[in-house]
Order: C-alpha cells, then sequence, then structure tokens
C-alpha cells in the first residue's frame, strides 16, 4: 500500500491515460489516492458524454436576404480565410519573406560598411603625375556625372521586407475584421 | 455575420419541417442509410440553389452542432454566431463536398468555426465565459422527466460546463471532441492540425485539469 509521500511521484499523466482503456496504471491499484483519481476521471468523463447543453435561443436558417447579403465579394472572402485556422500558407511567407529581407538588408549593410572601411584604409601619400593634356572630348565625358548604381541585394531585400511587412498587416486586418464582426 | 436581433426579425424562407427520413427517398444507388441518402438529397437540391433545402439541413442538424459548437466556446451567442458561420461557409462550397457523411462534413467545418472563435476570444478577451442560467439547459432526447432528476442533471451540467470554460481552449477542444463526440485521436489531430502526441497530452491534462476544478463536486456525479 503506498503512503501519501508516494503518491505525489506518481504520474497523474499515465492515470488520465489509462480512462482511455489503453492500459490500467499500476499505480491504480496500489495507491488508493490514485485509485480515487482514476474513479473521479471516469466518473467525470460519463457526465460529459450525457451532460446537456445550453438551449439554442435563435433560429440559424437562412433567409434568401441573408444569403444575398452574406454572399459578399471576393476579397471579403479571402479575408475571411487568411489567418483563420484553414490558412496554412501565409503566416509562414510572411516570416520567410520578412527573414530573408532583413537578412539581405545586414548582408547590404556589411558590404557597404567593408567597402567604406577598405576605400578609408586606402594609403593617402600618393603622387599625382600629369601625364599630358587631355583632349576636349575626354574631359567633356569625365563630366559627366556617374549613374547612382543600386545594390541587387538590397533592393531584393527591401522588396521581400515589404511583401512580409505587407502579409503581416492583412493577416492583422483579416483577424480584425473577423473580430469585429 | 448575421447578429442575432437582425436574424429573429427577419423573415425565415422556409418554416415546414424537413422531409423525414421515410418520405421523399428516390431512387438512388448513393447510400444503402435512409439518412445518408435524405442528406445527400437535401445537398444536391441545395447545389441547384434550392435554399430551402439548405434550410432543411440546417433545421437538420443545428441543434447537434450548436450542442458541439457550444462546449467549445462556452457563450450562447458567440457560439451561435460560430455556428451560423460554419452553415454559410458550407452553403459557399457545396461545390467542395465529396460525398460521405453530411454530418461529419458539417461537424468539421462547425469545428473549424468554432476554433476561430476561440482564437478570436483570446485576442479579444473582453469577459469571462458568463455562467449559463439554470432554465436554459437542453435535455438530450429521450432524458428523464422527474423534476427532481431534472434538476440534478441540470446542477451537473452547469457545474461541467463552468468547469470546462476553466480549462484551456485546446484542451477543452480535445476533450469535448474525444470524450464528447467520440472522434479518435488521430481524427483529432487532423481536425486541429496538431501531433497524435499534443492531442493526448490535451486529453489527459485536460482531465486532469477538470479533475482538480471539480474535487470539490465530485458527490454530484456520483449516483
Amino acid at each position: 500500500m503506498a503512503d501519501a509521500a508516494s503518491h505525489a511521484r506518481h504520474d497523474r499523466l499515465a492515470i488520465a491515460a489509462s480512462v482511455d482503456g489503453v492500459g490500467i496504471a499500476v499505480t491504480v491499484t496500489t495507491c488508493p489516492e490514485c485509485g480515487a483519481l482514476h474513479r473521479d476521471l471516469l466518473t467525470i468523463q460519463t457526465a460529459l458524454r450525457h451532460a446537456w447543453t445550453p438551449r439554442r435561443q435563435r433560429d440559424l436558417r437562412y433567409t434568401a436576404d441573408d444569403m444575398s447579403r452574406l454572399r459578399s465579394a471576393l476579397w471579403r472572402r479571402l479575408l475571411g480565410v487568411i489567418g483563420s485556422s484553414r490558412d496554412a500558407i501565409t503566416r509562414p511567407l510572411a516570416v520567410g519573406l520578412t527573414s530573408v529581407g532583413i537578412a539581405g538588408l545586414v548582408l547590404s549593410s556589411a558590404a557597404i560598411a567593408f567597402d567604406g572601411a577598405a576605400s578609408g584604409a586606402a594609403p593617402t601619400d600618393y603622387t599625382i603625375e600629369i601625364t599630358g593634356v587631355p583632349e576636349p572630348g575626354a574631359i567633356d565625358r569625365k563630366a559627366e556625372p556617374e549613374r547612382p548604381t543600386t545594390d541587387p541585394i538590397l533592393a531584393a531585400s527591401l522588396g521581400s521586407l515589404a511583401a512580409g511587412g505587407s502579409l503581416f498587416a492583412l493577416r492583422r486586418v483579416a483577424r480584425r475584421v473577423r473580430g469585429v464582426r | 455575420m448575421l447578429d442575432s436581433a437582425g436574424l429573429t426579425s427577419a423573415t425565415i424562407a422556409v418554416r415546414r419541417d424537413p422531409p423525414t427520413v421515410e418520405e421523399d427517398l428516390r431512387s438512388t444507388t448513393v447510400s444503402e442509410d435512409p439518412v445518408q441518402r435524405r442528406d445527400l438529397i437535401l445537398i444536391e437540391r441545395a447545389r441547384e440553389g434550392d435554399l430551402d433545402a439548405f434550410n432543411d439541413l440546417v433545421t437538420l442538424y443545428q441543434d447537434s452542432l450548436f450542442a458541439l459548437v457550444v462546449r467549445m466556446v462556452p457563450d450562447r451567442d458567440q457560439a451561435a454566431d460560430a455556428v451560423q458561420e460554419a452553415f454559410f461557409s458550407a452553403y459557399r462550397n457545396l461545390s467542395s463536398f465529396r460525398g460521405g457523411s453530411v454530418k461529419s462534413w458539417l461537424n468539421r467545418i462547425c469545428v473549424n468555426a468554432a476554433m476561430d472563435t476561440q482564437r478570436a476570444r483570446k485576442r479579444r478577451p473582453v469577459q469571462p465565459y458568463p455562467e449559463f442560467e439554470d432554465e436554459s439547459w437542453q435535455p438530450r432526447a429521450g432524458d428523464e422527466v422527474d423534476p427532481e432528476r431534472i434538476a440534478v442533471h441540470a446542477e451537473r451540467s452547469r457545474v461541467l460546463a463552468t468547469a470546462l470554460s476553466h480549462i484551456t481552449n485546446d484542451q477543452r477542444t480535445a476533450i469535448v471532441l474525444y470524450d464528447v463526440e467520440g472522434y479518435d485521436y488521430a481524427e483529432i489531430a487532423e481536425m486541429t492540425g496538431v501531433s497524435l502526441g499534443t492531442v493526448k497530452s490535451r486529453i489527459h491534462r485536460g482531465r486532469l485539469s477538470l479533475r482538480d476544478i471539480l474535487v470539490d463536486r465530485m458527490d454530484l456525479f456520483r449516483g
């Protein structure tokens, strides 16, 4: 016979599992407290099966007007799915896009910082050697401003970040719409 | 979502009773089960745009689906909203019904709607679940009519519903689907989108939580 101190070490989850009839935990027969717990769990299970439910207070049938009102636009139906239990796509997609965007931004920033550091570390004690007078045409070409080059990684990262953020915002809006209704 | 005031004030399109199992059984090889044949006929008509046929399905299943959802979402108004949402979702997706049990199909849609409602409540915890009044209980068909027994049964149901409302949504859903609705672990795992082990854990931990809540009221359930 087990005492109260040893009962504290008994596996209550195993006793709860044994209610399903898969197998009886040994302590159910050897420990009085475990036996009482097992009986109570069986009693609760039986009571749950036979419990009454609150009475439904309204008729749930539809009128033709209800149907036309509820048969709403496509965007509203999409909002109804996004962020719901049936939506297994948007959240991982949003997380993935945002992560890729942040990673890309970090990489781009690191590359820019590295370039800056490299150019800053270049030797400054150089001499300018004029070897000749450039032709007029050559001066004009050099005077043209350089076109700013966009870092493709940076652009892709910003796009990914924006897309991820938009998806998060869309999920939030969808949830709010459903919650308000 | 249809608000309750709007719906009750509206005129319901159909006020007749749905067809009984015996009547209107057209020749079909779809199913030998008369209930299922009746449901499939109603689904077929609803697909053709017959709102009356769909409302017949609503009439037939609204009580059992409400009983399922109100256990998962222990707030009558929100449970009714969830069931109504589920019926409308079913109506919109009639074309996706691939045969089998209409009741199981509707059950699954209702479980999804109830889980959505649980999540919405979690995000916007306006108030704890209200306790149900004593007179609002719906006895099961065939239950006793002895007033004393009815009072005891109503009290048991009220205490159980209150205890259920105090465990987590996940545990409550798993327990209701397993212990009340009779789904097996695998079906619940598929319906709720979690692993088999998680389902078992939720059921077992939920049972222990219920017992801890009810430990001082267990006499009510004996005898």
